[in-house]
């Protein structure tokens, strides 16, 4: 709104200056071819006449007093000339809109005229004020730039081989941290970017499928050993079951019971026998479940990296009754699903 | 959407500068303006209305001066005896060589300020159309310098930057200087003229300090209006001849001679003599004066 009454006031005075430039510059090239041998004659074979200055003064301020413009659109009413100097020699005061130069014999002289236009106001401010609702518009219409964190987004994902298309539409949500996963995901799909998208797109997601043994980690998947899988899937589930703390039992006196509800679940979906044995041979042993989160910890940061993996690990804080340590899952119970298990 | 191109940020800065260009542009392009030509009158020439509206004819008079011209019309657009016989007077005024043979032959002009050598020279046989009738003599013409008053000796004038004006037929700009040259001894081939196409680019020049003598009338001082010493070179130079058409109404000869009054005396420092030659005035000045 403001541009726009800034444009039409613009447009007004460059109008009206433009059709006055235009008026005066036509006016000057026909005095000038017409004007100085009827001068020359007027006022020849005399030195200084000031009386027969005024008058022929008069004379020519009389024929130029209706002057009648003619344009695309009829934006100036009527003009008049008025005669600022007669006769000038050589150089003339500057103020004159319009001057013509002639010659008393071989002695240069100069007239200067001032022009006056009436314009025709209403058609000047509507012509131009729909000119510059027509600029608006189309400055509204130019799309927005691209913010400099923005342009260098597209310019990434295009290094990655995104459509700029894509990397155009895709660049304004995708955070950093959304790209690292990007990338990630890109690197372990083999370049499908269209998953990769999904995957750096998706919410934080904890995703355990026991038909193929593998977790889904914020859409990677990430292929674990049997063994660790279970023990990974049996933390999993502790933590949705409740706060998900589970104390490493002594060195020397292994957990008997808690191993049961893990001994259960490998038994269900085709644990390894040998490590199904060991458990209820010898329990939870804090020995096993070290190794077993080291395995998880290794192949969750050779896979996603170490600042992806970290929040889908584990963390501990030591128990003070006992002094030992206790684990859980540190993702949110919530993020975590557990399919065909 | 739109190509990624269009929302770079330099591409938009562009689109943005263009549009405004071609706003700009627009704007131009239809407010240009242009003037119908404005019909330009003659500024040369002067009417007044005798108040005689019924009658069409009219009286015209041709000049070498705009000096006093409206004057004379006005005048004559006063008297009586104009205003019977014509409904407006016409005063134009052009240098002398600008009047042609065909003007004088097809009676263009009631009156004519000229000279009968001009007169003669253009049509020999103008006596048939005009008559003269006033003469201006004894008009006076100097040598006019900025320093001390000319003298007319060969010593004075060697070396001296003289201008004189292109027109062999000029009295007092070429013909008159010429003879005072030659009767003080001068070979003028030796001397320093100069020659002008016109008076004003004379006048100038001798104005500019361009030139150490110029000839002139006593009008030379009051033009110029700066300190001049003058030496007299004639005293009794013709001025001019007022020709009137023979074809023209009885009874205006002394309108017309009135009209005239005062013109020499102020202007040429002449003097006139009414040739009353015409029908009108069959006895001379003496029948005009109240």
């Amino acid at each position: 709104m403001l541009l726009w009454l800034v444009l039409s006031l613009g447009f007004i005075a460059l109008a009206t200056w433009q059709a006055e430039r235009t008026l005066a510059q036509d006016l000057s090239a026909q005095l000038n071819r017409s004007l100085p041998e009827k001068l020359a004659l007027a006022m020849q074979s005399r030195l200084t006449d000031d009386d027969l200055s005024q008058w022929v003064a008069q004379r020519l301020e009389q024929d130029l007093h209706m002057l009648t413009p003619v344009g695309g659109l009829p934006l100036v009413r009527h003009c008049s000339a008025r005669v600022t100097q007669l006769l000038e020699a050589e150089h003339p005061a500057p103020g004159g809109d319009i001057q013509v130069s002639w010659n008393i014999g071989s002695e240069p002289r100069s007239t200067l005229l001032a022009l006056d236009c009436q314009y025709n106001w209403p058609l000047l401010a509507a012509t131009q004020s729909l000119l510059a609702l027509l600029l608006v518009a189309a400055i509204v219409l130019l799309p927005p730039p691209l913010s400099h964190v923005q342009g260098a987004r597209i310019a990434q994902l295009l290094q990655r081989g995104l459509s700029p298309l894509q990397a155009r539409s895709v660049s304004a949500s995708l955070t950093d941290h959304q790209l690292m996963w990007f990338d990630r995901a890109l690197q372990r799909n083999g370049g499908d970017t269209e998953q990769a998208l999904v995957a750096a797109a998706m919410d934080q997601q904890l995703e355990f499928d026991c038909a193929s043994l593998q977790v889904r980690v914020h859409g990677i998947a990430v292929k674990l050993a049997k063994t660790p899988f279970f023990y990974y899937l049996w933390y999993a589930r502790l933590r949705q079951q409740g706060d998900g703390w589970l104390l490493n039992p002594p060195v020397n006196r292994p957990d008997r019971d808690g191993a049961d509800s893990l001994i259960e679940l490998m038994l269900d979906q085709g644990g390894h026998a040998k490590s199904i044995n060991d458990l209820r041979d010898n329990g939870l042993r804090a020995k096993t479940l070290d190794q077993n989160r080291n395995k998880i910890r290794d192949e969750l940061i050779s896979a996603l990296g170490e600042d992806l993996a970290a929040a889908y690990l584990f963390e501990s804080e030591r128990d003070i009754k006992s002094g030992r340590y206790r684990y859980r899952l540190a993702v949110d119970s919530a993020i975590v699903k557990i399919l065909t298990c | 959407m739109t190509p990624l191109f269009l929302a770079n940020r330099n591409v938009h800065w562009v689109a943005l500068g263009l549009l405004l260009a071609a706003g700009v542009a627009v704007c131009l392009w239809i407010s240009s303006q242009r003037i119908v030509a404005p019909a330009l009158g003659d500024y040369h020439v002067y009417r007044c209305d005798t108040g005689n509206a019924a009658n069409s004819a009219e009286f015209s008079v041709l000049l070498v001066s705009s000096a006093r011209a409206r004057e004379i019309a006005d005048r004559l657009c006063a008297a009586p005896e104009i205003r019977r016989h014509y409904g407006s007077v016409l005063v134009s005024w052009k240098p002398r060589g600008r009047l042609g043979a065909e003007e004088i032959l097809s009676e263009s002009y009631d009156l004519i300020w000229s000279r009968g050598h001009t007169m003669a020279g253009l049509v020999p046989e103008y006596g048939d159309f005009y008559q003269s009738l006033m003469r201006y003599d004894h008009y006076r013409v100097y040598w006019f310098s900025r320093g001390a008053a000319p003298e007319l000796t060969a010593e004075y004038f060697h070396g001296k930057r003289i201008g004189l004006l292109n027109d062999k037929l000029s009295h007092t700009l070429y013909l008159l200087p010429l003879a005072s040259l030659k009767e003080a001894g001068i070979n003028f081939s030796a001397e320093n003229l100069i020659y002008f196409d016109d008076a004003v680019s004379l006048y100038q020049a001798f104005a500019r300090n361009e030139l150490d003598l110029v000839s002139g009338g006593d009008y030379v001082q009051q033009d110029l209006d700066i300190p001049l010493s003058r030496t007299l070179i004639s005293g009794d130079a013709h001025a001019a001849t007022l020709f009137v058409r023979r074809h023209r109404p009885a009874g205006i000869d002394c309108a017309l001679a009135s009209a005239f009054e005062g013109f020499a005396s102020e202007y040429l420092h002449g003097q006139r003599t009414l040739e009353g030659v015409g029908e009108g005035v069959a006895e001379g000045a003496d029948r005009c004066d109240p």
